[in-house]
């Protein structure tokens, strides 16, 4: 159970969504990382070069939104893992080391554009956590996650972050589409896949 | 061995980068790495100048190609009756792909590549068993994922840059389909964190 006061303090505005990638995490954009965004143009305009990629202010304000949703991921799979038994917690077990993976790429790309990536997880409430809740929970994390990188990657500035964003789309992909097979659903039930921008909320 | 941003890259991929250069791209690397069926353009060969109508027909020439592959190994008589239900899916999927591009591609001012045919699909013919069909359709969407990551650093075009992310995701979920037919073991479900269209075949269990 994560407390009530840690709840309040985790006030990342706009949940998971299209929106919270464009918005850049919202709150949760920090002062330093504010400043260099301001130091860089709101415009997007601005290419920031460092540790050999590139990137503009918009493009931290959507790595750091997409970071928020790798740390809830994150935070998901610690505490729904253990509830597993079988292929199951070993499938999720796997899905957490991945999305881990997938949060440290991209700290590592906030860092090097010059962002400030201390951005917290959206709070979801664990209070009902079980091994029968958490996979449908489990499932809505993908979802919300899928739609969040389809809003970002033409947002994005540069090929090689819509690349690296591209890839993790896919990993999320799969996820789902293990996650729907645990649950005896169809595990690829759109030829275009969406997500849901609204899974979350 | 890791990229700029940090994706694990394998030994043979990090020799490419360094014949390559430091300044190829990570997703670029990876994709120089892997190798998939004859019938489908090269890895690499998208950037190499080509232009977005280039780009387009040449992922809408690869959906027209696995739409096809698909419904003749469903036809086949190859299968048994879950996976010829899984090509059938993945052919109307690939036909849906296919039919998302095309409209993007008129609107680049491209012409839609003709329809292809069993026969022009490298290696269809020769597949003798479930097994094989799973090898060559692993290969295929692999291929498929690395040719959508290389379009995705090219193309600019916001609509078709989310099309393109959509119909990747797709192929990734694919692969979990057909890695499944394969391995009871997860690990090999999702291989790695970052689906390059990188990952062999997993050991048949």
């Amino acid at each position: 159970m994560i407390p009530a006061a840690m709840d309040q303090s985790r006030n990342i505005r706009g949940g998971v969504s299209r929106r919270i990638l464009l918005q850049g995490a919202g709150a949760a954009v920090g002062a330093a990382a504010a400043a260099s965004i301001a130091a860089c143009g709101e415009d997007g305009q601005a290419t920031t070069q460092s540790g050999g990629i590139e990137g503009t202010a918009s493009d931290v304000g959507t790595l750091r939104g997409a970071l928020a949703i790798e740390l809830t991921a994150v935070t998901a799979y610690e505490r729904g893992s253990p509830l597993l038994s079988g292929r199951r917690r070993r499938a999720c077990e796997l899905f957490l080391a991945q999305e881990q993976e997938h949060a440290d790429t991209l700290t590592k790309a906030i860092t090097q554009l010059g962002g400030a990536a201390s951005v917290e997880p959206i709070p979801l409430d664990y209070s009902q956590l079980s091994g029968s809740t958490f996979l449908p929970l489990a499932k809505n994390v993908a979802d919300a996650a899928i739609a969040a990188y389809i809003a970002a990657i033409p947002r994005l500035s540069s090929g090689d972050l819509r690349a690296t964003i591209a890839t993790i789309l896919a990993d999320e992909a799969e996820h789902l589409s293990v996650l729907l097979g645990f649950q005896g659903r169809p595990q690829a039930p759109d030829a275009l896949v969406i997500g849901d921008p609204d899974a979350l909320r | 061995m890791h990229s700029s941003l940090g994706i694990p890259m394998r030994s043979d991929e990090r020799n490419r980068r360094e014949v390559v250069g430091s300044g190829a791209s990570a997703a670029a690397v990876a994709l120089a790495a892997a190798a998939g069926p004859a019938v489908l353009l090269a890895a690499g060969a998208l950037a190499k100048g080509a232009d977005q109508p280039a780009i387009v027909a040449s992922m809408l020439a690869a959906e027209q190609t696995a739409a096809v592959a698909y419904g003749a190994a469903a036809a086949a008589g190859l299968l048994t009756k879950p996976l010829t239900d899984v090509a059938r899916l993945f052919h109307d999927q690939a036909e849906a792909h296919a039919g998302a591009l095309a409209p993007e591609l008129r609107a680049l001012g491209g012409k839609p590549p003709r329809r292809r045919r069993p026969e022009d699909v490298k290696g269809l013919a020769g597949l003798r068993s479930e097994a094989e069909f799973i090898a060559f359709a692993i290969q295929l969407e692999n291929a498929a994922v690395r040719r959508h990551v290389e379009a995705l650093q090219v193309l600019q075009t916001p609509k078709l840059l989310g099309t393109v992310a959509r119909i990747m995701a797709s192929c990734g979920q694919h692969l979990v389909i057909l890695r499944q037919e394969l391995s009871a073991d997860p690990a090999d479900w999702v291989p790695d964190a970052f689906e390059t269209g990188s990952s062999p075949a997993p050991a048949e269990t």
